[in-house]
């Protein structure tokens, strides 16, 4: 096992024990297939809406490589779509491509722009043919589909809701924000006040509130966890009439 | 004269002509008559059988199939080379719902098969061929999408283009002056129908009959339908005499 | 097998205007095994009130062990213990296992008697004290409690805001927490009451 041939780094990871550890004739060289470069993202639908975000730090370790990478993408100039991945820097920023350039060659295949059901499954199988070596991207991914606004969140390996979710939270602090989105966006644990038990009535939120809840998520995952913050990133997707616009903001976050 | 022709193989003459792919076109005009007509309500698509013996069991030929639950096609020609354009569109078809959680749009379909049809000869630019002639066979494709019923003609060369109303075959010349004059933007599923089954009859050797014809629908409902033995029946007892 | 999340669960203390709250699930599991449903994590030592979260029997022993020491407090002292002072006890006693610890992570909180200022902190296992203003958390979903707390909590709540955002806090954040759960208890603590309350939880 110590010195076969560098063809065999797959099975060598993670290292196993059983390296030798006197020197043979060769050097094993150990490459690691992932680095964690942390970062969080952050998405949640309204009526006829969708607000995707994420922070721009780009850590490695206790170093921070970069205060303004940016996680979430367009995927196309007159698509709706936009896909945010974090994880392993590379591997999203390598399935952003990848979906781009499937987003590009629908349009030249079919006549027409790829409706977000669609790139919902396309992720789904490019993420899945990696199956057996993963790239290591969570992925959330938004548009409008029928002037409304949706949100599809996925593992590793592609697994996702067709039916598409309300909210959702990837990355480094996916853990401290969940629960507040549970509870702000989907009113859990939330009752109405002197009736016994009677769960306050889930309903889309308005984009102010929403885009509050965001800032308000990522300024807390910002206080309470290193590897994330410097800058955040909103974008919204909102549909008009039969229609709908793209925009971007950004924020300043805490940079220690 | 053959002889001269043949020998330029599967590249062009020197009149700029491709002798195979024109030889593959003739193959086509020996073949049965298919018709298909598109209106706003759906395409009907329909085919002679030639029922050539009474010992034949007519159900047995198979001139219209299916693609996929959107997707229908008649064919004429070489029956035996549709077989393999009709599994690389049912293919594709699948492949578009698995890759996208959508149907496969009829254009893109006809693509799909006119994409194989050229791939005969020694293979350009890289790719291995897969046939030593060109297909033999000419389809008419018809389906349901986005932008409603559409009917298309896919030839051996290649090429597609998309009709309101079209013949293929043995008949075609005929037929197709035939719904030139009869076809208009209005028309309901039912008027295709005996539009359909009237112009076979014109053009056909044998009397029409519900056994050596068969008809086939897409509508936006119920996609594609092949019309059962009863229904056939149904639409001749319509025809009259 | 981490001994910190073996049995799971989660605890959380806040300070609000003259007065603190301190709230804890009652899940005893053996990993994915829940044991029981009533298994409460706050132990009061007077007016002063422990968390512990951990490996259970070593709450067990710290919360007993502490409960020895605050009476022999109290007999010498001939008064009760105040809240920086059984902080302070709590620290000397897990560090003397420094190199043995139990595996608790301890969360106090009450008010001055004298003082009349509200008080919470929380230790790591070996006694390291973490004095806030605002709150602490400890168990199995702390990560959960950090970001709830954070962005619910604010200054200046008063005794039955502080209950609504402890509540919410403890309640969301063990609801994505497997290893807690299963019903809460709740003390809101003023300077002349203690308000106890057993939180229905959805039971999964």
């Amino acid at each position: 096992m110590a010195y076969l041939h560098t063809a065999n780094i797959i099975s060598d990871f993670p290292p196993s024990h059983h390296h030798h550890t006197s020197a043979g004739p060769f050097v094993q060289h150990q490459i690691t297939p992932y680095t964690n470069n942390g970062g969080t993202i952050l998405g949640i639908t309204g009526e006829d809406f969708v607000v995707l975000a994420g922070d721009t730090r780009h850590s490695e370790g206790y170093s921070i490589n970069s205060r303004t990478e940016k996680k979430v993408h367009r995927l196309g100039k007159e698509s709706s779509l936009v896909l945010a991945t974090v994880g392993f820097g590379a591997d999203a920023l390598d399935v952003v491509e990848t979906m781009k350039r499937a987003v590009e060659d629908y349009k030249f295949h079919h006549n027409k722009e790829m409706s977000p059901p669609a790139a919902a499954q396309l992720l789904m199988t490019i993420l899945y043919s990696n199956r057996f070596f993963p790239k290591y991207a969570y992925c959330i991914l938004v548009g409008i589909h029928a002037g409304k606004g949706v949100l599809y969140s996925y593992d590793v390996v592609g697994s996702y809701s067709k039916s598409g979710e309300r909210r959702a939270a990837a990355g480094a602090a996916s853990d401290l924000i969940v629960p507040f989105l549970d509870n702000q966006v989907e009113l859990k644990n939330q009752y109405v006040p002197y009736a016994w038990e009677e769960e306050i009535p889930v309903q889309p939120l308005p984009m102010e509130k929403v885009r509050r809840l965001v800032k308000d998520a990522f300024t807390s995952a910002t206080e309470r966890h290193i590897q994330v913050g410097d800058g955040l990133q909103i974008i919204t997707v909102a549909a008009s009439g039969v229609g709908w616009g793209v925009s971007e903001e950004m924020y300043e976050l805490k940079k220690d | 004269m053959f002889m001269a022709r043949s020998e330029y193989g599967f590249t062009f003459s020197p009149e700029g002509r491709l002798f195979q792919v024109e030889y593959s076109l003739e193959a086509i005009k020996l073949g049965s008559t298919a018709i298909g007509v598109a209106t706003g309500q759906g395409v009907i698509i329909g085919v002679e059988k030639r029922v050539t013996s009474s010992l034949l069991e007519s159900s047995s030929v198979e001139k219209i199939v299916e693609i996929d639950a959107h997707l229908g096609c008649a064919m004429s020609g070489l029956q035996a080379d549709a077989r393999s354009m009709i599994e690389h569109a049912r293919v594709e078809a699948q492949n578009h719902t698995f890759h996208y959680n959508e149907p496969l749009r009829v254009e893109s379909c006809t693509q799909a098969i006119c994409d194989l049809a050229l791939r005969f000869g020694e293979g350009a630019g890289g790719e291995e061929s897969i046939m030593s002639r060109p297909f033999g066979v000419a389809l008419l494709i018809a389906g349901y999408d986005e932008d409603g019923p559409q009917l298309y003609h896919a030839e051996p060369s290649g090429t597609f283009y998309r009709y309101d109303a079209k013949a293929i075959g043995s008949g075609s010349e005929g037929a197709q002056a035939e719904l030139q004059n009869e076809y208009h933007k209005s028309l309901t599923l039912v008027e295709a129908e005996t539009l359909v089954l009237r112009t076979l009859k014109q053009v056909m050797e044998e009397k029409l009959d519900s056994k050596n014809v068969q008809l086939a629908s897409v509508t936006k409902e119920k996609g594609f339908k092949i019309y059962k033995d009863e229904e056939m029946a149904e639409v001749v007892a319509r025809l009259g005499n | 097998m981490d001994p910190f999340s073996i049995n799971g669960g989660a605890c959380v203390a806040m300070v609000g205007k003259n007065c603190v709250a301190i709230a804890c699930d009652l899940r005893l599991g053996k990993q994915t095994l829940t044991i029981s449903n009533n298994y409460p994590k706050i132990f009061s030592y007077g007016d002063t009130y422990l968390g512990l979260t951990g490996l259970a029997t070593d709450i067990e022993t710290v919360s007993t062990d502490l409960r020895t020491k605050v009476n022999m407090y109290r007999l010498r002292e001939e008064r009760d213990i105040e809240p920086e002072t059984f902080t302070n006890l709590v620290s000397s006693y897990l560090y003397q296992r420094r190199f043995g610890p139990f595996y608790v992570s301890p969360v106090v909180a009450g008010i001055n008697n004298r003082t009349g200022e509200p008080f919470i902190a929380a230790f790591d296992c070996l006694g390291c004290t973490d004095y806030s203003k605002d709150f602490v958390v400890s168990g199995t979903s702390s990560n959960q409690l950090f970001g709830t707390c954070e962005s619910l909590w604010e200054p200046g709540l008063e005794p039955e805001d502080l209950f609504e955002t402890i509540s919410q806090v403890l309640l969301n954040s063990m609801d994505r927490d497997a290893l807690a759960g299963w019903g809460a208890h709740v003390y809101i603590i003023t300077k002349d009451q203690v308000i106890k309350r057993l939180l229905k939880t959805r039971q999964d």
